[in-house]
């Protein structure tokens, strides 16, 4: 390519001109890309609380706080949903309490229930109080539902009744392998088929 | 959003400002150079005209300097420059003649405001010292004619006549407080000059000193003034029915514990006293809470409360910032408007848009409710917009970082 010196600061090669404004311009864009792929990940991991009232409560270590929500609660991240009549939050237990109409709805489970206990660290989950849970066709109900984030695992006990793909089942205890999608029924474990036979 | 709308005020931490900001006005200004977060003064007795050794420490970033600044009397013209090539001046002009002067300096003082604190209190000793020297010289012909006289019958009669050292030096020593008061009574349209108390305790504010003892026993209320000027107010909107009141320059309204605690410190450039509405305005206004954990109290301010301006109710005992407002804590943030202080039951409160500040999370709300001592706050929602917390990043996250 022949170099055709320019009256400007830019150069011009073969009617292609690339000055000096085309490089800044350049680099803006590469740096806007960098700054979106950065934000990213900030933005997935976004959580929030809310409701109609928080309390705000100091604990003895510095910048560790107890939130109380006072109605309406709601605490969503980018993979799930709980709403509640109340919430408490203890930030250095890292410990999340949900009482009254607690709902919890992702992608895969539904899960109602008087109160939700929820250990962030551990990622578990622990519906207690006409607990109700909703998974691939299937609706139950139980006395606890616990649900392990990290093991994707799911555990029903205390009278389980429920229908699965319009089969009715019992069972002291289910277990859900929700990794394998695979359902396993303990203790005096019953299941009605459609055509009337267990 | 509400950040947007914030003025660049806002986000200053009140006090000491940039050295730079100061010197602006000046040829031999080298810009943030230095920002010191100290001014310190030397012990030595300040005289008019006299150059004062100054010390300014910036701690950040380990620097500091050394240099000089005058004082000039009211009415001359203001010199006084810090040397290694960074600049200020602390005279002040006439204030009654030149008004806009008043509001140059004035700005100096609040921009160096320790520094005036120190120096304005030894001022006002040498004012009075020197209002009563000059007093004293018109004397000086006749007390020189006496000294002869009684010097030349010393000479004549075998036993001397005693001198009268009272009348050769002027006392020091300001005027009692009863006298002064009574000045103030008598005559209020010439305080201006004559009033250069620095300190009044009590709950009154106008007609110089008033001093109550007993009340500093007592949760009362201290009034501490660099400046009375007599000087009547008009307020704009003549609908208030509020009558004219005085002034007060660089005042600070402290109030006590049961125990002579300090709880709060009220500062600001300029207070006004609205006699019949019982009302104190301050602009700007800023807040030092002493209020620690458990009903005690700190030695140092636990959080700072900053406004445009702000009202003091002395009936209802509120304390109001209009406008703008912040409060910061050494763990919080809160950026708010129209933030109340209840003293009665050791409220602050907002029913304006809030955002709370914490090390990993913003909190939004319509409002706040919270105690004295930050230990417990309610952020209120509305209807229309809930109250909420946000954490960019997963809680869990930022606790196993930490």
């Amino acid at each position: 390519m022949k170099k055709i010196p320019s009256s400007n600061n830019g150069l011009i090669y073969s009617g292609y001109k690339f000055n000096f404004s085309s490089k800044v311009f350049a680099a803006i864009l590469v740096a806007m890309l960098l700054l979106i792929v950065a934000v990213t990940p900030l933005q997935a991991s976004y959580q929030e609380l809310e409701g109609d009232d928080i309390y705000i409560s100091a604990l003895e270590e510095e910048d560790e706080y107890l939130f109380e929500v006072r109605g309406n609660a709601l605490f969503k991240t980018k993979d799930f949903e709980i709403t509640g009549g109340e919430a408490d939050f203890h930030s250095i237990r890292e410990e999340l309490e949900f009482r009254r109409n607690v709902i919890f709805s992702s992608e895969d489970i539904w899960v109602s229930a008087d109160k939700l206990f929820y250990e962030l660290a551990q990622e578990r989950a622990l519906f207690s109080g006409a607990a109700r849970l909703k998974y691939q066709g299937m609706d139950a109900t139980a006395e606890e539902v616990e649900h392990l984030g990290q093991e994707e695992m799911l555990y029903l006990t205390g009278g389980v009744e429920g229908v699965r793909n319009g089969e009715e089942f019992s069972a002291r205890e289910v277990e859900i392998n929700l990794a394998e999608e695979k359902i396993n029924l303990k203790g005096q474990a019953r299941i009605l088929l459609p055509g009337g036979g267990e | 959003m509400l950040l947007k709308e914030l003025p660049e005020w806002w986000w200053k931490r009140p006090g000491l400002g940039k050295l730079s900001d100061i010197c602006e006005r000046s040829d031999e200004i080298e810009p943030d150079e230095v920002k010191p977060d100290e001014v310190k003064l030397d012990e030595n007795e300040l005289d008019e005209n006299e150059l004062i050794p100054i010390e300014l420490v910036d701690s950040e970033q380990g620097a500091s300097g050394s240099g000089e600044a005058s004082w000039v009397k009211p009415g001359a013209e203001q010199s006084g420059c810090m040397k290694s090539g960074l600049v200020y001046s602390l005279g002040v002009r006439d204030w009654e003649e030149e008004p806009g002067r008043m509001r140059e300096s004035q700005a100096i003082q609040s921009q160096l405001k320790q520094a005036w604190v120190k120096i304005s209190t030894k001022i006002n000793k040498k004012r009075e010292f020197t209002r009563v020297s000059r007093k004293l010289k018109k004397f000086i012909p006749t007390l020189k004619f006496l000294l002869f006289f009684v010097f030349f019958l010393s000479l004549l009669l075998p036993v001397g006549c005693e001198r009268e050292p009272a009348e050769e030096q002027p006392s020091p020593d300001p005027e009692p407080p009863q006298q002064h008061e009574e000045m103030v009574e008598e005559d209020r349209t010439d305080v201006g000059d004559e009033i250069a108390e620095d300190k009044i305790v009590g709950d009154e504010i106008a007609g110089g000193e008033i001093i109550d003892e007993e009340i500093i026993d007592k949760e009362s209320v201290e009034i501490i003034s660099e400046e009375i000027i007599d000087e009547v107010l008009l307020d704009e909107d003549d609908s208030l029915g509020l009558e004219p009141g005085q002034m007060v320059r660089d005042a600070r309204l402290r109030l006590y514990s049961e125990d002579g605690s300090i709880r709060w410190e009220v500062s600001s450039k300029e207070a006004v006293r609205r006699e019949r509405a019982a009302e104190i305005s301050f602009y700007p206004v800023l807040v030092d809470s002493f209020t620690g954990e458990n009903g005690k109290f700190n030695s140092e301010p636990a959080y700072e409360l900053a406004g445009e301006e702000g009202h003091y109710l002395e009936d209802d005992q509120i304390l109001t910032l209009k406008g703008d407002a912040r409060l910061e804590s050494r763990e919080l943030l809160f950026l708010s408007a129209d933030i109340s202080w209840q003293l009665e039951s050791n409220l602050i409160f907002s029913r304006e848009k809030t955002i709370i500040k914490g090390k990993d999370f913003s909190a939004y709300g319509q409002g706040f409710e919270a105690e004295a001592d930050l230990s417990r706050l309610n952020l209120k929602g509305s209807s229309g917009e809930r109250a909420r917390i946000v954490w960019e990043g997963s809680i869990h996250e930022e606790n196993t970082e930490q």
